[in-house]
């Protein structure tokens, strides 16, 4: 038999009565249809068909709500001041929690049911919400992979990181004797002071030689973060940076695994990194990476830093300024405000060992990030991200707004009749929250797997740098908070508005069918405004979009300063073997006659770092005859090049003469500088025979020979900077590069680089290899990136955009057939009827419109920093964007504007 | 039957004949109307219930749950003095009625 009494309490909208008697009717009204069904099964029918018979002697429903109207007033919950007394009267009278579980079972159930009928529209709904949720997760778990982890580290609340400071120059590196004195002074308020720097070695094992990366650290690095080894034991302090004790080792837990196959045998062994054998004492745990945005494969102590190969000179040298980081645990009862106040006060006593006019910076653990210098750029660029994809995620849930209310409007005789049959608004605005709540919970979900997919797409961008960098992305617990917050807001808050205006229907009205449309009039202006907005975000979206793109387009072709477009660059580290500058330059000048002798290379050269890339070294420079004056001593980055560099970079000397071999160690110092750098020191005056001094050097002072031409060195999108080259060979690097102009294609010859570097010196490989297009990439990884995402965002945006004008226009198209109708039989023409159709949904497009770029325009600005070569407020972009949206405006609006012009009108007005 | 309206006047003139002779449930008053008038006068459900709990209301009939083992749960009503007095009232306009319908139609009574 069917279960009646659930049959009733699904199909019986009485939710304005009291439970009791509610259910007491439901329990006479199955008890009837019990009897009528036992019967007719022992007349012989079916079940079926005793089923039917039963159903046909209950006859309407309308019929029953209809005559107990009046009847039940007695029995009716009473209204009550506002809607949250009369929920919690309804609350209590429905038996509590059950109850309402009941409830929302059968809301599901009836949303469910609702959703199979129109299965378009879900699909529709759950996919746009699943793309703008979908985006929003991976942009916020690359956040908080960034930002907001915390750090892999006990207690990282106590934690503090301190950099040195000039100018504003905020985050500058430490140097290790500085360090020293600061750890000394401020022991009162910090139980550990610590510091490190990235490490890179070459390991060989067995006739092979490879890069490894790690950090060398003070031997208190460990026990400061409440590192436990996997195995063995980790550094300690005051045994492992003795002077004169054995350099030693800490493997990473991949590095073990994936070279030691976790052979807990290791122990002990030697490893070598650049020819000194380090002895392994412990592994670290697998759920410590290091400090650095990369995975450590090793640590070893500052002491016994390989790049250091073996000479202490940098760790005494108050003027090497190298360590990345310096971090401290503060004391228990430590505040941070005594914390900074105890760095302040060791400050003088620093300075009188090292004299400069610099402070010392110190960041709370909350604003700890990657290192200080990056944080600011990247926190601005994620956000700039967030802001997008939010942006992106607000026009989905436009169209799930205006989509739910063209529902709520389709479904008005369905609203109105349940309401009539005494449902309670509250009741029917908790069954359409469940339906966008359904349709949002979904389209989260679906968003996961999307976020997932993105954050794959994500991890893979290895942006084109030697050191492989670390991002962990995950549907971690905060992720997954995250998109469930996002979804459940979406659902409620979108989902409410639609709510909201349905159930205030004009009963009456609403059941006489046509003149339910009138009714639906505030309706729809509601839905005008959803659908200005959403052009309007659409647009901003689609602006800033487009300007990233013309931004790449000119970072592409932006001139860097040199002409070298086809070649290629190496760069070599010979501090992995050499301690001597004699050897290592030595082995600099053999390396660059073997390239130069390579097949197609027309020029080689040496520098220390390439423009364009990854490494920067800053100083200031000072007219020594003139010290102390103001805008006497300036900022400037510097690199050491050799007499071939300008040639073969194609870089023209503007006045006074290049470097040449007789530029030696031991003869007058020489610099040339570039033509910012000139104007801003001397004015009009020459700058050729001027003394200089730099503050790495001291007391050394250096002549201006020559005047090279201005380029970009950081960025391509950089103001005019200052920079000063000199030769390598009066001031030392154990890291260059040699840069090659080739004839040919480059990309072939890199091989041939590395087999050169082998046969010269097998224990020191290449650092990395790469053309010069190649190299420029670098700089244009973010554009890029930014143009990839932003383009995909704007695609999204215009689609979305599409959607909801077109479901907007052919809405208000079928609205109003009937007035179309009559227009046509008062003898409009067809097309004064797509003119009248058109015009409405353009109006609503060209307001979106200027809404839209009014808000690009003004927000422009903040952009401005993240553009190259083009201006916030570029004319071409905004042309181009109005262009495309008014040519997908045309085409929303032409379907339904020719559906509504080759109408019948006789069958429109028979219809009435 | 056709008479809507009829049928509508005539209800609880029927309902209160029926349980003049003992008390039913409803689905009986329901199903003995349809059995007495040879299937022409039929109630649904969701009809005569609303008129059961107007009755109710008005005090004429007054309902109670029985409970009988091997049977369901049902609801019995029976008629109240007030009821009975109700009854006889309107079997007496009824009469009145159909006469005075019957007479300005010209249809003979027997």
């Amino acid at each position: 038999m069917p279960d009646w009494t659930s049959f009733i309490r699904k199909n019986l909208p009485l939710d304005a009565l009291r439970h009791e008697r509610r259910e007491e009717i439901i329990a006479e009204i199955s008890s009837q249809l019990e009897e009528s069904w036992v019967e007719a099964r022992a007349r012989g029918l079916s079940d079926a068909e005793a089923e039917a018979e039963a159903l046909r002697r209950l006859g309407r429903w309308e019929d029953l709500v209809a005559g107990l109207e009046g009847l039940e007033a007695d029995n009716r919950i009473p209204p009550a001041q506002d809607w949250l007394d009369r929920t919690e009267i309804e609350w209590k009278n429905r038996g509590g929690a059950a109850a309402i579980t009941a409830d929302l079972g059968r809301d599901l159930g009836y949303s469910l049911r609702t959703f199979r009928r129109s299965p378009g529209f879900v699909l529709v709904a759950v996919l746009s919400l699943a793309l703008g949720i979908g985006v929003n997760t991976a942009i916020y778990s690359l956040f908080q992979s960034i930002f907001l982890r915390s750090l892999p580290v006990e207690a990282p609340g106590e934690l503090v990181e301190i950099y040195w400071s000039e100018g504003n120059f905020t985050c500058g590196p430490f140097s290790y004797a500085d360090y020293r004195d600061l750890r000394r002074l401020t022991s009162g308020v910090f139980s550990d002071l610590v510091t490190y720097d990235i490490s890179i070695g070459v390991h060989d094992e067995g006739g092979r030689s490879e890069y490894i990366f790690g950090e060398s650290v003070t031997a208190n690095y460990f026990s400061a973060f409440g590192i436990v080894p996997e195995i063995g034991r980790l550094f300690l302090d005051g045994t492992d940076d003795a002077p004169g004790s054995e350099p030693t080792v800490v493997l990473g837990y991949q590095t073990w695994q994936e070279r030691y196959a976790g052979d807990p045998g290791i122990l002990g062994q030697i490893f070598r990194i650049n020819g000194v054998g380090y002895r392994i004492i412990g592994i670290a745990p697998q759920s410590f990476t290091g400090m650095l945005p990369m995975t450590s494969e090793m640590w070893v102590p500052l002491v016994h830093d390989p790049m250091l190969g073996g000479g202490l000179a940098n760790l005494t040298n108050r003027e090497m300024q190298f360590l990345f980081s310096v971090k401290g645990r503060r004391l228990p009862g430590v505040t941070q405000a005594e914390a900074v106040a105890a760095v302040e006060a060791a400050l003088p006593a620093i300075q009188e060992l090292h004299p400069g006019d610099y402070r010392f910076t110190v960041l709370p653990a909350e604003d700890i990030g990657v290192h200080g210098m990056l944080d600011t750029p990247v926190r601005l660029l994620l956000t700039f991200l967030m802001v997008m994809v939010s942006l992106a995620l607000l026009i989905a849930c436009i169209n799930l707004a205006g989509m739910l209310l063209a529902r709520a409007t389709a479904r008005r005789r369905e609203i109105a009749v349940r309401l009539a049959l005494g449902s309670s608004r509250w009741r029917l605005i908790r069954q359409l929250l469940t339906e966008s709540l359904m349709l949002s919970l979904a389209g989260g979900l679906a968003g996961l797997i999307i976020a997932a997919g993105l954050q794959r797409a994500l991890m893979a961008l290895q942006p084109p740098f030697p050191i492989p960098i670390n991002l962990e992305l995950g549907l971690n617990g905060g992720v997954l908070t995250f998109t469930g917050v996002v979804a459940v807001l979406t659902g409620i808050i979108f989902g409410l508005l639609p709510a909201l205006q349905s159930v205030r229907t004009d009963l009456v009205g609403s059941l006489k069918s046509r003149e339910a449309e009138r009714s639906g009039t505030k309706r729809f202006r509601l839905r005008r405004i959803l659908v200005t907005g959403q052009v309007a975000v659409s647009t901003l979206l689609l602006i800033c979009t487009g300007l990233f793109l013309r931004s790449l387009a000119s970072a592409g072709g932006t001139d860097p300063g040199f002409t070298l477009d086809r070649g290629f660059v190496a760069v070599f580290e010979t501090a992995v073997k050499y301690t001597e500058p004699d050897e290592s330059q030595r082995y600099f000048r053999q390396m660059k006659e073997r390239i130069a002798a390579l097949p197609g290379v027309e020029a080689a050269a040496l520098i220390t770092s390439l423009p364009l890339g990854p490494g920067i070294t800053i100083t200031s420079i000072s007219d020594a005859d003139r010290q102390g004056g103001e805008g006497t001593t300036l900022d400037a980055d510097i690199a050491r090049i050799d007499e071939d560099y300008f040639t073969t970079m194609g870089i023209s000397l503007l006045s006074g003469r290049n470097f040449s071999s007789g530029d030696a160690a031991g003869t007058r110092p020489v610099a040339i500088i570039n033509e910012t750098l000139a104007r801003r020191m001397w004015g009009e005056e020459s700058p050729i025979g001027r003394q200089v001094q730099f503050e790495f050097t001291e007391d050394t002072v250096w002549e201006v020979v020559g005047v090279a031409r201005n380029g970009r060195y950081r960025s391509l999108g950089e103001a005019p900077r200052g920079f000063v080259y000199l030769p390598w060979t009066q001031n030392f690097s154990s890291r260059m590069s040699i840069v090659a102009r080739t004839a040919t294609p480059s990309a072939p010859l890199i091989p041939l680089v590395h087999e050169e570097a082998r046969s010269l010196d097998p224990d020191i490989p290449v650092f990395e290899a790469k053309t010069i297009r190649e190299h420029l990439e670098i700089m244009l990884f973010v554009p890029r990136l930014l143009a990839v995402l932003l383009g995909g965002l704007g695609l999204l945006a215009l689609m979305l955009g599409l959607i909801g004008l077109y479901g907007t226009v052919s809405f208000d198209v079928a609205r109003r057939m009937q007035e179309v109708g009559v227009r046509i039989a008062l003898g409009a023409g067809r097309r004064d009827v797509l003119r009248a159709v058109m015009t409405e949904g353009l109006r609503l497009v060209a307001i979106g419109l200027v809404i839209g770029l009014a808000a690009a325009f003004a927000l422009g600005g903040a952009l401005a920093s993240m553009l190259i070569g083009v201006r916030p407020a570029d004319p071409l972009t905004y042309m181009v964007i109005v262009t495309i949206f008014s040519g997908v405006a045309l085409a929303a609006t032409w379907g339904p504007a020719r559906r509504a012009a080759n109408a019948d009108p006789v069958a429109l007005l028979r219809e009435e | 039957m056709g008479g809507e309206t009829l049928k509508k006047g005539s209800a609880e003139l029927l309902i209160l004949t029926m349980l003049s002779e003992s008390s039913r449930h409803g689905y009986e008053i329901g199903k003995l109307i349809e059995l007495r008038s040879d299937g022409r006068i039929q109630f649904h459900i969701s009809s005569l219930y609303p008129i059961l709990v107007r009755m109710q209301k008005r005090g004429w009939i007054s309902g109670r749950w029985v409970e009988q083992p091997g049977q369901r749960r049902r609801r019995y009503y029976q008629l109240t003095p007030k009821g009975e007095t109700a009854l006889a009232e309107q079997r007496r306009e009824w009469e009145e009625f159909s006469l005075a319908v019957n007479d300005v139609i010209g249809l003979d009574h027997a």
